[in-house]
């Protein structure tokens, strides 16, 4: 046990000790080139981190507008004529549709065929299958354009 | 920003909001008003100059890419600490550099012509402070030239109050007898 007399003397010696250390706090100081160093680091990552944003933004554009071309260009579809004979009311299955592209549309023609004989209460249900054809048609398109760019699909 | 009389605290706060309100062309001013003092902190854990920069420029430059960030947290100066304490645990524990026990040779240091006795007394401290376990050298850094609270130190160093304030006690009783032992060697 420490008596008091020795208790004091350790106090003070401990307040001398604090009032050292709070002195040598600015003994030390940072290298010259420290400053300029980190201006220099933060800015070349700043711009990394531009490049890095913009590449992705142009490549993620890249990937729509091609995505939006192989389905638009590469397998066009002839509207107009849909158009027109659908006014006409000249299709009595989705079967036709696919022939206007000139190639086999199996799901299509699986999913639209009407045999029912044509009655004018039915053109609209002939506008409905011809459209849903349409659709099955775009999709199919679009998949393989998808397929042939980026390969398969997960 | 510079004005002394405002707490140091509340002048890292205004310059955290300058650096959130202007960009990157405000972290110099934030360098200038932190770095020697996250420098002499850092050097306390990682016991060498060298990493203890690169800790402080580690942690300024992410300061600089994410300029908001600072600004946001209620306490940007112990957020300031907290981070280069982080790095530097984080340096130390992958650094090849040797840790300095008792040589001082990695520091810059500030040497004035006319404290030449004062250089000596404040060289005897610095080995001092990395010849006592590091946990209790960055309490007594944080509490004395900080002047931090028990509680916030705990906070920081995420250990209670009471384990602050014991390390503080140890750490000081150790740096007292080697000082004292410096001292009688130094003058007989």
């Amino acid at each position: 046990m420490r008596n008091v007399e020795n208790f004091e003397t350790d106090f003070e010696s401990l307040e001398n000790i604090e009032a050292m250390i709070l002195a040598a706090g600015t003994y030390v100081r940072p290298s010259e080139d420290l400053r300029p160093k980190i201006l220099e680091r933060t800015e070349e990552r700043e711009q990394t981190q531009i490049v890095i944003g913009n590449s992705l933004w142009i490549s993620m554009a890249v990937m729509l507008l091609a995505s939006w071309s192989i389905g638009c260009f590469s397998t066009p579809v002839p509207m107009q004529r849909i158009a027109h004979l659908l006014a006409q009311g000249a299709f009595t299955s989705g079967t036709e549709l696919c022939c206007l592209n000139r190639e086999p549309c199996e799901q299509a023609r699986a999913q639209a065929v009407v045999d029912s004989p044509p009655l004018e209460t039915e053109l609209a249900w002939r506008a409905v299958h011809a459209a849903k054809a349409l659709r099955s048609f775009q999709a199919e398109a679009l998949r393989d354009g998808l397929h042939r760019t980026w390969g398969p699909w997960h | 920003m510079n004005d002394p009389s405002i707490p140091y605290s509340e002048r890292v706060n205004l310059a955290a909001q300058r650096l959130a309100r202007e960009g990157m062309g405000a972290l110099g001013a934030l360098y200038d008003l932190t770095a020697s003092r996250l420098l002499r902190y850092s050097v306390t854990i990682t016991g060498n100059q060298h990493d203890a920069e690169d800790a402080v420029q580690a942690s300024l430059t992410q300061f600089g890419l994410r300029p908001t960030l600072l600004s946001q947290v209620k306490t940007p100066w112990g957020y300031l600490l907290g981070t280069v304490r982080n790095e530097s645990l984080r340096i130390r524990r992958t650094s090849q550099r040797v840790r300095n026990d008792t040589s001082l040779i990695d520091l810059r240091t500030i040497c004035h012509v006319d404290e030449v006795e004062a250089d000596e007394t404040h060289r005897m401290v610095w080995r001092a402070l990395r010849g006592i376990p590091s946990e209790q050298a960055e309490v007594i850094v944080l509490k004395i030239w900080e002047q931090m609270r028990f509680e916030a130190i705990s906070e920081l160093l995420q250990i209670s109050p009471h384990t602050a304030a014991s390390r503080y006690q140890y750490g000081l009783r150790k740096l007292a007898a080697i000082l004292h032992a410096e001292d009688r060697e130094v003058v007989p």
